[in-house]
């Protein structure tokens, strides 16, 4: 279930963003699956942090699902192929 | 909601705070060393006097030592009469399950204990630093405070938060801009069971976001294995530094985090209300 949702997500948000954010991988975390995080590389955060962007990402989260959007701080996300995107698992 | 007085409507607050507190008699104040506790302590001393006034700290792993530090300091800045009681909510299995009634089952036991203690203790009145600005939310600690006969002065004479920032400004209270210092617990997600532990990774990770530069209201939410930062949304633009974002990710995860994760809408108060708020239960105490 949230492994889907995370997917769903994950499609959603690169057709939203731009290219300068690079991939975006979405996994759920939390005993729930309630945290929709944003696995990126270091390249996305300007992107992401944008307020009209981090405020689209939380809505199209909550859309999906979630209730919290975040961000990785590993920044160790996919490299810059778009075809890489896809959902992961939860730590749920 | 926080309502804003006037000047004037302010002061005839101020002076309804020292009539019920002069009403009371002698005051026992439950004194978490937070903005509306320390100026509750503050005014009961002002009206009552240091024989009838005491401001109680509740001492328990949810209680951050920063927040200890203040309620100590403060309350020997200006020689309010001062104790510490060790409470046992830690030992209440209800408490320790963390679900929508944590905050009752906490509140109960220092509410009680309080309580129970006043009159040996010789104070007539118990009282919380409750504000007129909370009557709006619903809080179960509110519910354990009203069923074991504490007074809320400050709501009662009608001051709200803003009101209570303007008055500890204008008394030299170091608390006046302080931001709101819910206990540690409310930081773990409902159902995470509250442990020692997980309360010092909590107290340690905002620790480390502080010395890291942050500042204001900021919070490490407890997700059971990732911890899940929210930030002022002011000062997300500082964290689009790839190495100060790996640099505090290590950090936390060197207390015990599997992930470190930032929240992209950064603080939100009560942002852990949502699940209950979602599963149709109360809400807690915000956070």
């Amino acid at each position: 279930m949230s492994a889907a949702r995370a997917t769903s997500l994950a499609s959603d948000l690169q057709r939203r963003l731009d290219a300068s954010a690079g991939p975006v991988r979405v996994e759920a975390a939390g005993r729930d699956g309630e945290v929709a995080v944003l696995v990126v590389g270091p390249g996305a955060l300007a992107v992401l942090l944008r307020p009209d962007v981090r405020r689209e990402v939380a809505e199209r989260a909550r859309a999906a699902g979630f209730r919290h959007a975040a961000v990785d701080l590993e920044l160790d996300g996919p490299p810059a192929d778009p075809a890489s995107v896809r959902g992961g698992e939860g730590d749920a | 909601m926080e309502q804003i007085s006037s000047q004037g409507e302010r002061e005839a607050a101020h002076r309804r705070l020292g009539d019920v507190l002069s009403a009371c008699g002698s005051l026992l104040v439950a004194y978490s060393g937070g903005v509306d506790s320390v100026f509750l302590a503050f005014e009961a001393l002002r009206v009552l006097g240091p024989a009838r006034t005491l401001a109680v700290t509740g001492l328990s792993p949810s209680v951050a030592g920063r927040q200890h530090a203040t309620a100590r300091r403060v309350a020997r800045e200006f020689g309010i009469p001062w104790r510490e009681l060790a409470t046992r909510e830690m030992e209440d299995p209800r408490y320790v399950a963390n679900g929508s009634e944590r905050c009752y089952h906490c509140k109960s036991e220092l509410y009680g204990r309080l309580a129970d203690l006043a009159p040996r203790w010789g104070y007539t009145t118990v009282a919380d630093g409750a504000n007129a600005d909370d009557v709006s939310d619903y809080r179960p600690g509110a519910r354990a405070a009203r069923e074991r006969g504490i007074r809320s002065p400050l709501q009662e004479a009608g001051l709200g938060k803003e009101d209570i920032r303007a008055l500890s400004r204008g008394a030299g209270l170091p608390t006046w801009d302080a931001p709101a210092s819910p206990c540690l617990a409310s930081r773990l997600s409902y159902g995470i069971e509250v442990t020692p532990t997980r309360l010092r990774q909590v107290e340690e990770g905002e620790r480390v976001l502080r010395a890291r530069g942050e500042e204001g209201d900021l919070r490490v939410r407890h997700h059971g294995g990732t911890a899940r930062i929210e930030v002022d949304p002011g000062r997300l633009g500082a964290w689009t530094d790839p190495d100060r974002c790996r640099r505090i990710g290590r950090e936390l995860r060197e207390l015990g985090f599997e992930r470190v994760v930032l929240d992209l809408e950064g603080y939100r108060r009560g942002s852990l209300n949502l699940a209950v708020l979602a599963g149709g239960a109360s809400p807690d105490e915000a956070s």
